[in-house]
Parts: C-alpha cells; structure tokens; sequence
C-alpha cells in the first residue's frame, strides 16, 4: 500500500452547493427558524427560561419512544406497540413497587424483620432496593416486548412489522389494564420519580434563584448520545443501516438481518420502558391512561419531521433529535399564542406530510438511475 | 497443471426437471472462463451448484486439486469463490468503503479494550487502495454508492468480491444494464482480474462481450455441455449454432438429405 496512491484517492468529494447544504442542515434550519418566529410572535414567554426548562422536561418521554422508533424506521419497519408498552410499563413500575413494598412492610411488622433488626419498610435502604427491582422489572417488561415483536416478524414471519406491533400494542394495553383494574396507582417511591421529576441545580443567581436542568433531560441527552455513538461507530450499527438500505446486499454479505432486526425492536421495547420511567416518575403515578395510546404517533410523526426516510436507510440520531423538538415547540408554542388543539393538530398533521414529501424529493435527486 | 476448478459429471435435478445432466467444467489459473447458454440452459443452477446454494445430485468438484462439498454459499466463500450478484448486492444509502466492507467491518478497541468502534480511517484507506489496485475511478470511497453510475456500482461490486481474497470471481451478466461507453470499462476490470492472480467466470448473454474478454467459453444447451471451445481457435457463428442447437439441427438436415 503505498502512500501517494492513496491519497490521490482520497480526497472526499463534498459539494458546497445550496442543495447539499439544506440536506444536511435543512432540518436544523427549521428548527431555528421556528424558534425565531416563535421568538417574535411570543416575545415574553417562548424564550424565558421557565418555558424552554418546561418544554425540556415535557419531551422527555416521547424523545424515547422516538429513538426506539428511529431505530425501527432504520430497518424500514414500524412500532406501533412503543406507546402501549411505555404504559404498560408504567403500570408495572407502579404496581411492582406497591406489592413489594406491601410484602415487606408486612413481613417486617409481622415480627420477623423487626426482632432481627432489619432497615424499615420506610427507610431509604428498602425504598432504594424496591426501586432498583421495580425499574429492572419494568425495563424487562420492555425488553420482552420488543423480543417479541421482533420475533413476530421474523420467526413468524408475519407479513409486516405492521401486524405484529399493532397486536402488541393491543396486548400491552389490556395487561397494562388488568394489572391496574383500570385506575392509577399512585405514589413512588423517590428513586423512582427523580428520573421524571428530579431537577440538576447547575448554579445560583445573584437573586437566589437556582438555574435547574430536569434530570430527564440530561437522561435522554445521555440516550442520544450513548445511541448516536452505536448508530455511527459500532458494527450492529452499520449493520443498521445496510439493513435497511438493501437487506439481501446485508444477507450477502453476511449479515444476519433477523438478528439485527430482533435487536432493534428490543431496543424500542427497552427505550419504551425507560420512557415509562419518566412517564410515572413525571406525574408520580402509574396511569393507566399512559396504555391509551395515541404517544406512538407522536413518536413516528417526530422521526419522520426529523428527516428518516420510511424507505428505510437514512436518517440520523439527531434529525430525529430536531424532529422531537420541532414537533414539542410547535406544540409549545401554539399553546403560547393561544391556538386552539385542534388547529395545532391540523399544523402538525401538515407539517409531518410535508417531511415526508421533502424525503421523496431528496430520494429522487440523490439516486441515480 | 491441475486446474483450479474441476467440476466433473455435475447432475441435478428438480422434481421431474433434469437442470444439468452430466455437466464437466474446468476452469484454470488465471482464465477468463466464457458460460452461455440460452435460458434454462443450466448457467445459473450451475454456479449455484458451484457457490454451494444447491447441492448436486450427482458429481464431484475439485478446487486446487482437492475435492471439496459445498454446503452453503459460506464455504466455497472460504475456498475463494465470490459470486458477484447480477442485481447489485449493495446497499445504496452506504458510501463505497461501507459497501467493500460490508459483514467484515474493520474494528478497533476503544475505551481500554470495552468496546469495538468501526475504524472508520483503516477502512476508507483500504478500500482506496484497492479500488487504486483494481484501476476503478470513484472519485471518493465516501461517496454514497446510490450516487455511483451503474458501471462503478459493478465495479464496487467486484472490488468487493475481491477484498475477501477470492480466487475465483463468478459474474453473472455484468453489463446487461449498463451504458455502452460503462460496458468497456467493466470489460476492462474483467481483463484486469487476471493480473491479480484471478479466474473469472462470466456469464453473459452478450456475445460480443464473451469473444472479448474470455480465454475459453463454454456452452450449455438444455443442461448438457455441448461445447468448449478456444476462444482463438471458434467464431461468434459457431458458439451461437451450438447455443440454439442450430448446428446439430442443421447436420441433422444435412443427412437426411443425402
């Protein structure tokens, strides 16, 4: 290998043309021309810290489900079960640690715990242990999930993730209802609603006031990055990607596409159920409402507004990053103005249709035949 | 010289179709090996038979001497036989080094031995090198192979089959759907191979494209080798007579008019 010839082929062949600008940038584009429209329309409140600290800890648990349903897009599939298993697994959080909490509470005053000198049911020690076991429990009820969808599709070969996911969704649901008999189940321990509720205090103001990030929004930065770096640098990333450009150029070459597919929708799965961690940790309860449904869309609607082709192949962690931010500041910012709910689905619904639109353009510019 | 393919009496059949009968295929070290036939003539099932996707029914195949079975496409891939597909096994979104590289990513430890990153630079640098090797122009290893013309495509497709160490390169019809001018290049990259100590087996309904680049041509007609013939030493006519059956027929005509 002799050094000259390769740097003669080298050279990377970037074109700085207006076109090739605005599909790398064009999303991030968006986003800042939405906070400077919004920033005039809503002079005093859209850029206050108390908003964008709001908008920060709102997004928290659609930014989830909206990386697990990136990962999924990737593959050119879809998840529908993601916001029926964050519910679920919300229940499962709430539910778990009642009973354990329950059990030892009366295991301890029975006697036995007490005569042998055991922590109390209301100390730290055993809420903490209650939480780390009620979390572990609910990120596996994700987990499973995912494993399951995956399955679905490619051991049963079921037609399209399509099915598969939508039987989950309904699946997740009901358990997520019989479990709860169909009404909250409120109050978690601390440990538990730190993720959801927890604020960082970064440093004081001069007037005493504390500048706080919410904890949920350093977590899902930690997601973002922590997923970005497998998407780019990891193997099973690039993996990913091919499978979803061409999966018989994967299977060819020697990639074993259902593993990589099993993966990815555990994934989701398991992000769902980090997801119903902020979710309960959030509102301090385990809602059934959380299974309702409707969250999946809002997750599929931020990944496709942030630039991943449903074709399956493209799309990056962080347009999809943009994406939960374009879709939580539209949100956000109608709100601000006073726009109804309906008009703001009615944007929303036009906005998404126009990301979809500006993918089929880009396809059909950036392929060659 | 024992040759570096040796199939012998190659016989396989499906259900009541008879797909090779008693098929005999030599291929020598650095040979450009001509396979035509019409459809259905068996030139597929033949290298399928070759690559390990179908076993034969009957018949033995030697590779460097040894006689070897081929359970999977994975094994004659371990001896050195690559099939370049004739739909393009690339994936489009992926840049060419991510295509060479595809299912046998270059990694580095990172983070003190916890994780294995794709060595993004190792891989943009070989694969340069090799396109370099192989003559190929792409102006970039970074360039999204979609963006690639159909004949550098192919050619991404060979130099990746060629990455993996391949002996043997089996190409089944790599300029059908290429332009004329793209054609002469992929020509080229076959006549190329040679040079790096590789045979090539090309099937190719072009005949033109067949006289051009191929030592030796073989011709299968309804699942039997009716010809193996020097290039130097038959014509176009007569390669397309044995193809049609044409010469057979017009022997036969022949005698029964005397």
């Amino acid at each position: 290998m002799s050094t000259p010839t390769v740097a003669r082929a080298m050279p990377r062949a970037r074109r700085f043309s207006v076109g090739a600008v605005l599909d790398r940038f064009g999303i991030a584009l968006a986003l800042v021309l939405l906070m400077v429209i919004l920033t005039i329309l809503s002079p005093e409140y859209f850029l206050t810290r108390e908003n964008l600290t709001n908008v920060a800890a709102r997004i928290a648990f659609i930014a989830l489900l909206a990386l697990g349903e990136f990962l999924v897009i990737l593959t050119a599939g879809i998840d529908l079960s993601v916001g029926a298993v964050m519910g679920l697994a919300v229940i499962v959080l709430a539910w778990l640690s009642h009973r354990l909490y329950e059990w030892y509470a009366g295991w301890y005053y029975a006697g036995a715990g007490l005569a042998a000198g055991l922590p109390p049911p209301e100390g730290p020690v055993v809420l903490t242990t209650i939480s780390v076991l009620a979390i572990a429990a609910t990120l596996g009820t994700g987990l499973l999930c995912g494993l399951l969808n995956g399955w679905g599709f490619t051991r049963l070969r079921l037609p399209h993730p399509f099915i598969m996911t939508l039987g989950m969704l309904n699946i997740a649901r009901g358990v997520a209802f019989l479990i709860s008999g169909g009404s909250p189940i409120t109050g978690l321990p601390k440990a538990i609603r730190v993720f959801g509720a927890g604020n960082i205090r970064l440093f004081q103001f001069a007037s005493g006031e504390w500048f706080k990030i919410p904890i949920s929004f350093v977590v899902i930065l930690i997601f973002y990055f922590v997923f970005w770096v497998f998407l780019t640098q990891t193997q099973t990333g690039r993996h990913i990607y091919a499978v979803g450009g061409n999966p018989q150029a994967a299977l060819y070459a020697g990639v074993d596409v259902s593993r990589i597919l099993n993966k990815v929708y555990m994934l989701s799965g398991l992000l769902a159920g980090v997801a119903g961690i902020m979710y309960a940790g959030r509102i301090n309860s385990g809602t059934p409402k959380a299974a309702r449904g409707g969250d999946e869309l809002d997750a599929i609607a931020a990944v496709i507004i942030g630039g991943a082709s449903f074709f399956g192949g493209r799309g990056t962690v962080v347009g999809t990053f943009i994406g939960v931010l374009i879709l939580a500041f539209i949100r956000n910012g109608l709100n601000l103005l006073n726009v109804s709910v309906f008009w703001q689905e009615v944007a929303i619904g036009a906005i998404i249709i126009t990301a979809a639109f500006v993918d089929v353009l880009r396809l059909r510019t950036a392929r060659r035949e | 010289m024992e040759p570096l393919v040796r199939m012998e009496k190659i016989s396989k059949s499906f259900g009541p179709v008879q797909a090779l009968r008693q098929v005999d295929l030599t291929l020598h070290r650095r040979e450009i090996l001509g396979l035509v036939g019409d459809n259905g003539a068996g030139k597929s099932t033949l290298m399928k038979v070759l690559t390990g996707v179908y076993q034969p029914d009957e018949g033995e195949i030697y590779f460097n001497g040894r006689r070897m079975r081929f359970y999977s496409p994975h094994d004659s891939r371990q001896a050195g036989i690559e099939m370049v597909y004739q739909d393009l096994a690339l994936a489009g979104n992926l840049h060419v080094a991510g295509n060479i590289f595809l299912g046998r990513e270059l990694t580095k430890k990172s983070l003190g031995g916890l994780i294995r990153f794709l060595d993004h630079k190792g891989m943009a640098r070989a694969a340069a090198s090799l396109l370099e090797r192989l003559k190929i122009e792409i102006q970039s290893v970074d360039l999204k192979v979609e963006t690639l013309s159909g004949g550098q495509r192919q050619a991404v497709a060979v130099a990746r089959s060629m990455g993996f160490n391949a002996r043997v390169v089996i190409m089944d019809e790599p300029t059908a759907a290429l332009a004329v001018k793209e054609v002469a290049k992929v020509l080229e990259l076959i006549k190329n191979l040679k040079e790096h100590d590789v045979s090539v087996i090309l099937i190719s309904h072009r005949m033109q494209d067949i006289f051009e680049v191929s030592d030796r041509i073989i011709v299968l007609r309804q699942g039997r080798k009716v010809g193996d013939l020097v290039r130097s030493q038959t014509t176009m006519d007569e390669v397309v007579a044995l193809i049609t059956g044409a010469q057979g027929e017009a022997m036969q005509a022949g005698m029964e008019a005397v």
